[in-house]
């Protein structure tokens, strides 16, 4: 299962990466830029997020709201997200729309025409946005609190969406400087995936893409010849987070759920840090006592139900070969119902009401995560001492080699089923030509984690998952604190 | 040379969409098969649907909801040869992924694998089809396991508002209830209900498979044949619904949430069943009204106001009976405002001022956008699958794009007159409760729900 893969260099930086697929008659057009929440301004938290939303209210030549609409009346539509290394931008369309889908991303290079009306409303827009995403959400502050103590000392300890009062405050001339500073081409990455031929949209590409001036000679820090990277893809286990496909098995509603085509979990997942989508999906619903919290544990209070522990290791960036190595080992602990956590934890204890566990991979560093959502009268500590005799028994050789062989069958299977959507394949093709260096890396990811043997999960295991690497939070119903 | 970006490329005439080959028959036992060929990926999956789901709770002895849910979620926990540890530790050791469930309509069971493995596994589903254990000890793990989701279920808005409109709307029609059914009904359900359930429901007359991927039309039907061509055809009890009414005048029902910062609005009334003859009609309509990101609602309450991070508006179709409504979270001080514009523009699109653009618009993106719904072979049986659950002729999708481009502005005025409801609105809103009281009285009678409990 390989991709058909151009890539090349545009003279003013670009990197341009071409995939025929065949299938429908449609294209992707997918722009991102070497820039993530990662680089806000510490007094700015929320301004990449921010730009990727103004980035729709108005170019140089097509005016506010104007991208959506021209889209939609040609049969299009588009997205984008921000993550913490890098931001994406995409659009599909009709085959027949590519010169069109080419001239409305092109213009993301012309500058800002947004007005002071554009800038207060999107504001506002996003406000809502971190209102549901976050503060009215239950477990929504786990990536605000798990952030500022996993990354205490660089761009990952604050939420991509950024706080409320830094929102408030940006100008045009906060946008400005950092559109300046990352919004070239030499910081950027351009795929086309679908149904095309690689002459004409070559052509195309130069046509709309060539004339851009470069400004090189001022590469951000993070510009490119960097191999660490940022992973894709969608969180594991739950199936939400992804870019496309509901995971949810539903075979009414608008006839888009997919029984089995869709459903993700190989534990394997990778968030490519956090993600946040410009546009609002469809609603997922959130499926998600404890005097005797070891110190070192945070003890945080939220309207919820169940309680749930959330266990944060830090690792190497993503790309490394230990970050493969534990990406196996997450699958080990928690693709499917015969996986050490699920099976121990939701089948033989009953603790659990839902158990996952993912890679978060980024450049600067990156983290595995085990989010265990308990049963009402299961205290989190509880749950803790099982899931850490899991990982000691793991680290004392009780792995065994069928599970290694399970977990690398698992993380092939979700990876073919994933590049089967077109949208899907750009995403990855985008993410490893940015971030890793080079989108061709799309094909030879099973050979990565085929590569992976059991001493190096052992080794990576004993060297990062430890005890005192680690933020554990535990998150209990506010009417425990009632009491 | 510099181009002038002013121009905007026109965009060529869109090829033409087929809907993807498919190969159909039926067995005389009134088994449908449909068989999607699509080698392009080593991939194979077996899809099997009920024709049954949640809205059959009802005629089983205790009428409780959530058996047929828990019924199909136990179909993977367990055969006569098998435990559920055993059937994980395969389906894993194989890369598959499975799923089971059921919705208000339909029971469904699925499994995608590496096509070198499918027919392993296909042996390995058929068994949980044909005879699930529905052990005890798997009874009372699944049973602990929905009540403890429905509890956390309360914890979102999104959840709150949206059950409460679906009670109140629904009244006594088997769709008020949540597919997985109550706190209480779920700790009452015991294995007699599953396995009568399964009994009466789980019957060859009932099923609709279809085998997706590498495989071919030939082998995937020797396959089924093999297995169910010779089990009796048995028959389902037949169900009634209660004729369902809205509101008149509307009602408002506010849900109180615990430290809500923002509150959840769900509102709307009556829609329509899925095979309605106004299905495409209504599909563009609602376009324009508020399913997709350029409509009137989302432009409205997300880029004019800055009310939302987004809002949408659907027609719920489900088999017999459907519902439309809007749904929206926004900050507390605004819950009133908010719920003003929604019904401003369910008046305004039924008064005949949708523009010729604006239905280009809607029909150009419905087309542009309907490949991608295609993309997989597994969407594709998605589709068909739907079409045979709900009754609609197959050549559906066929006369769709035809069907969508001969809509005219009278249609589009004349659909949204008639389906349309805004004066008959059941506005549910989790959120502050003491605060959304002062402000939402204007819209209708209120009425104040403090638990949920008190309605389920």
């Amino acid at each position: 299962m390989m991709l058909e893969i151009k890539e090349k260099y545009l003279n003013n930086g670009l990197k341009i990466v071409m995939c025929k697929k065949q299938g429908m008659p449609v294209i992707i057009v997918n722009s991102a830029f070497h820039a993530g929440s990662k680089n806000d301004p510490p007094d700015k938290t929320g301004l990449s997020h921010f730009i990727e939303h103004l980035m729709f209210t108005g170019t140089a030549n097509i005016s506010g709201g104007d991208f959506d609409g021209i889209l939609s009346a040609n049969g299009g539509e588009s997205n984008a997200f921000t993550a913490n290394d890098y931001t994406s931008y995409y659009l599909t369309l009709p085959s027949s729309g590519l010169e069109l889908g080419l001239w409305l991303d092109s213009d993301k290079f012309t500058g800002f025409t947004a007005d002071e009306e554009s800038l207060r409303i999107q504001k506002e827009v996003v406000l809502e946005e971190k209102l549901q995403v976050h503060d009215n959400s239950p477990y929504g502050t786990v990536e605000e609190e798990s952030s500022k103590r996993l990354f205490p000392s660089n761009g990952y300890r604050w939420n991509i969406v950024g706080s409320a009062g830094h929102i408030n405050s940006f100008t045009h001339e906060d946008v400005n400087k950092y559109y300046h500073e990352f919004y070239k081409p030499s910081n950027a990455i351009l795929t086309i995936a679908g149904d095309i031929d690689y002459d004409v949209t070559e052509k195309l590409i130069i046509k709309y893409y060539d004339d851009i001036p470069g400004r090189s000679g001022d590469v951000s820090g993070n510009g490119s010849g960097d191999v660490s990277g940022n992973g894709s893809g969608d969180v594991s286990g739950n199936g939400s987070g992804d870019v496309s496909g509901d995971g949810s098995g539903d075979v009414s509603g608008d006839g888009s759920g997919d029984v089995s085509g869709d459903v993700s979990g190989d534990g394997s997942g990778d968030t490519g840090g956090k993600k946040l989508l410009r546009n609002a999906g469809e609603k997922k619903r959130n499926n998600p006592d404890t005097h005797f919290i070891e110190a070192g544990e945070e003890v945080i209070f939220d309207n919820i139900s169940l309680p749930a522990r959330f266990i944060f290791y830090r690792i190497p960036e993503s790309g490394s070969k230990e970050y493969y190595a534990l990406k196996v080992l997450s699958s080990v602990l928690s693709a499917g119902e015969s996986s050490r956590l699920q099976r121990r934890l939701i089948h033989d204890r009953n603790y659990a009401n839902e158990i996952y566990s993912y890679v978060s991979g980024m450049e600067l560093g990156s983290f595995l995560s085990i989010s265990c959502f308990c049963n009402e009268d299961t205290a989190t500590e509880e749950a803790g001492k099982e899931i850490d005799n899991i990982i000691d028994d793991i680290l004392n050789g009780g792995l065994k080699d069928t599970e290694i062989e399970k977990a690398k069958n698992k993380i092939k299977t979700n990876y073919i089923i994933k590049l089967q959507s077109i949208l899907q394949a750009a995403d990855k093709l985008t993410y490893f030509g940015l971030i890793r260096g080079r989108a061709s890396l799309v094909n030879e990811e099973i050979e990565k984690y085929d590569a992976i043997n059991k001493s190096d999960i052992l080794n990576t295991a004993k060297e990062y998952l430890k005890k005192n690497n680690r933020v554990v939070l535990n998150y209990l119903p506010a009417k425990v604190k009632e009491q | 040379m510099i181009l002038d970006r002013t121009k905007q490329p026109v965009s060529g005439k869109p090829k033409d969409i087929l809907f993807p080959d498919f190969y159909e028959t039926k067995f005389d036992n009134g088994i449908k098969l449909f068989v999607i060929s699509n080698p392009d990926f080593p991939l194979t999956s077996a899809r099997f649907l009920f024709k049954t789901g949640s809205c059959h709770d009802v005629l089983t002895h205790k009428r409780l909801d959530g058996t047929a849910s828990m019924t199909a979620d136990l179909l993977t926990k367990g055969t006569k040869e098998k435990s559920a540890v055993e059937i994980a530790e395969i389906i894993d050791y194989h890369g598959a992924v499975i799923s089971s469930g059921a919705d208000y309509d339909a029971s469904y069971l699925g499994i995608n694998s590496l096509d070198r493995y499918f027919e392993k596994m296909f042996d390995l589903v058929c068994t949980m089809v044909l005879g699930s254990a529905f052990s005890d000890e798997e009874i009372e793990r699944k049973k602990l396991q929905v009540i403890n989701s429905l509890l956390s279920y309360r914890d979102d808005g999104g959840y709150l508002a949206e059950s409460v409109f679906r009670k109140m709307l629904y009244g006594s029609s088997p769709y008020a209830a949540d597919e997985e059914g109550t706190m209480k009904s779920v700790a009452s359900i015991g294995r007699e209900d599953i396995t009568e359930y399964y009994k009466n429901f789980y019957v060859p007359s009932n099923l609709v498979i279809a085998l997706v991927g590498n495989i071919s039309a030939v082998k995937a039907e020797k396959l089924v044949f093999k297995k169910f061509g010779d089990l009796k055809a048995g028959k389902i009890p037949d169900i009634k619904f209660p004729e369902l009414l809205d509101a008149k005048p509307s009602k408002v029902y506010l849900t109180e949430k615990k430290g809500a910062v923002q509150s959840n609005i769900h509102a709307g009334h009556t829609g329509i069943n899925r095979n309605c003859r106004d299905f495409v009609a209504i599909t563009v309509m609602n376009t324009i009204l508020g399913g997709s990101f350029t409509s009137r609602i989302n432009k409205n309450l997300r880029e004019v106001n800055g009310y939302t991070y987004g809002a949408r508006s659907s027609f719920n179709w489900k088999k017999y009976q459907g519902d439309f409504s809007v749904e929206v979270d926004v900050r507390n001080d605004i819950t009133s405002d908010a719920v003003k514009e929604i019904i401003k523009e369910l008046v305004d699109i039924s008064v005949a001022n949708v523009t010729h653009e604006e239905l280009q618009t809607a029909q150009n993106y419905i087309t542009g956008n309907f490949p991608m719904q295609l993309e997989t072979p597994n969407a594709v049986a998605s589709k068909l699958l739907n079409l045979e659950l709900y009754g609609v002729d197959k050549d559906f999708y066929n006369k769709y794009i035809s069907e969508i481009n001969s809509l005219t502005l009278d249609d589009i005025r004349i659909t949204a007159e008639k389906y349309l409801h805004p004066d008959s609105l059941t506005i549910s809103v989790a959120g502050d409760t003491a605060e959304n009281s002062k402000t939402m009285k204007q819209f209708g009678e209120i009425r104040v729900i403090h638990n949920i409990d008190e309605i389920e």
